[in-house]
Formats: structure tokens, C-alpha cells, sequence
């Protein structure tokens, strides 16, 4: 809903001030620009490399070709990534395939990412990782919302967390 | 800054309740989690 890929059947939702239960269609691109999405299976572009997967983004959205070179390299490094640049995600561990889909989607710099469930495919040791990198995004000042099974997890995570059982929000 | 003002998301023909009046407000930078128990509709031979 945050996304605006359904829409509330009562209520309003806002996002930045604006309400987007009755955000206009022509809006919707814009509101989507702003929000970095993760994903559980990654949704990688298999037949690109990791630089690619990145790069390819950047084109897509209007970055001109010398500075979406520049700011792949940039995000790659930021992530660890950097010496996998030329890996298909077919070659990349579910941990380094579920970082470079974390990559992409700061690609627009957001100020909002949405993670869902996004150590869901992930073994501890890479849950871990994948949690950092999402803090370090929310250290730099982007808010990060994510979506988990793993109570052990968040344990180790320290962040408002609401549990939402049978549509019903108990904190 | 996010905000969700007794928000309701109803599914087959309003008998399948999604999310049940939610009012949250996440300010923006936050780091946050939330757990979700699967909302599971109810198949008539269990009732």
C-alpha cells in the first residue's frame, strides 16, 4: 500500500505528507521514484551482470552514461560487491544476490526502502549482513521498513518493531 | 514520514480482513520492523 500497488478499502495512507489512497495515476511513477523496493526473491535481471543489474537501472531512469558508471562502481564498492561486477546473479550466493537487489533499489537514492522479507531465502550469517547493510541505509538517513518471519533476528535488532496479527497491529 | 489513518484492506467481497483499522505513524529516517502472522482464510471444512 505504501508502494501504491493496492490500494486501502477504507482508511488513508500518507507518504511524505501526501496522501496517496487517492494519489492520481500520473503521480504514482513519481511516489515509486522516492520508495526502494526488496524483495524476498530478489527479482534480479538474470541475464545481465551485477554491474548491469545496477547500471542498467541507472539508464532507465535518465542517468547519463558517464555518471551512472561512476555511481555503479560507487554502490557496488558500498555493498562489496565491487570485485563481482561482472558475476551473473546465476554465480552470486542468495546473500550476495539479495545485496545487489539492495543496491538496486538505492539506485534512485529513496528516502524510504521496503524490505520484504528480505532474509526470507537467507541463512543466518547472511541475514546478518543483509541487516547490516540495511542499517547502514538508515543510518544515512533513508527510513527502512521491513517485513520478517525471523523473530530471531530481530532479536538482534534494535528498531521499533510491530508485530501484525490477523490484520491487527499488537505492539 | 509514513502514516496510516485507521486503514482497512478487505478482501473477497469484504470477508477477508487484511489489515483492521491500523493507525501508525513511522517519522521519517526510522529504522523499523514489523512481523506478520499470515492471514490465512478460512476454508469451509474447517469451521
Amino acid at each position: 500500500m505504501i508502494f501504491r500497488e493496492i490500494i486501502p478499502t477504507r482508511g488513508e495512507i500518507y507518504v511524505n505528507n501526501e496522501n496517496i489512497s487517492s494519489l492520481a495515476d500520473s503521480k504514482i511513477p513519481a511516489l515509486r521514484r522516492n520508495i526502494g523496493v526488496v524483495f524476498q526473491d530478489f527479482k534480479l535481471l538474470y541475464n545481465k551482470n551485477s554491474f548491469n543489474n545496477i547500471y542498467y537501472v541507472m539508464r532507465v531512469i535518465g542517468v547519463a552514461k558517464k555518471e551512472a558508471t561512476i555511481k555503479t562502481e560507487q554502490i557496488l564498492k558500498d555493498i562489496g560487491l565491487w570485485y563481482k561486477r561482472d558475476s551473473f546473479p546465476h554465480y552470486l550466493s542468495a546473500g550476495e544476490q539479495q545485496r545487489l537487489s539492495i543496491a538496486r533499489a538505492l539506485v534512485t537514492n529513496p528516502s524510504i526502502i521496503l524490505a520484504d522479507e528480505p532474509t526470507g531465502n537467507l541463512d543466518f550469517e547472511n541475514s546478518l549482513k543483509v541487516l547490516d547493510l540495511l542499517k547502514n541505509i538508515n543510518f544515512k538517513g533513508a527510513t527502512v521498513i521491513m517485513a520478517t518471519h525471523n523473530l530471531q533476528l530481530l532479536q538482534r535488532h534494535k528498531a521499533r518493531i510491530i508485530k501484525l496479527s490477523e490484520g491487527r497491529l499488537e505492539t | 514520514m509514513i502514516k496510516f489513518i485507521n486503514v482497512n484492506k478487505w478482501y473477497h467481497n469484504n470477508t477477508l480482513k487484511a489489515l483492521e483499522n491500523i493507525n501508525i505513524e513511522i517519522p521519517a529516517g526510522e529504522l523499523f520492523s514489523f512481523t506478520v502472522t499470515v492471514v490465512q482464510a478460512r476454508l469451509p471444512f474447517f469451521n
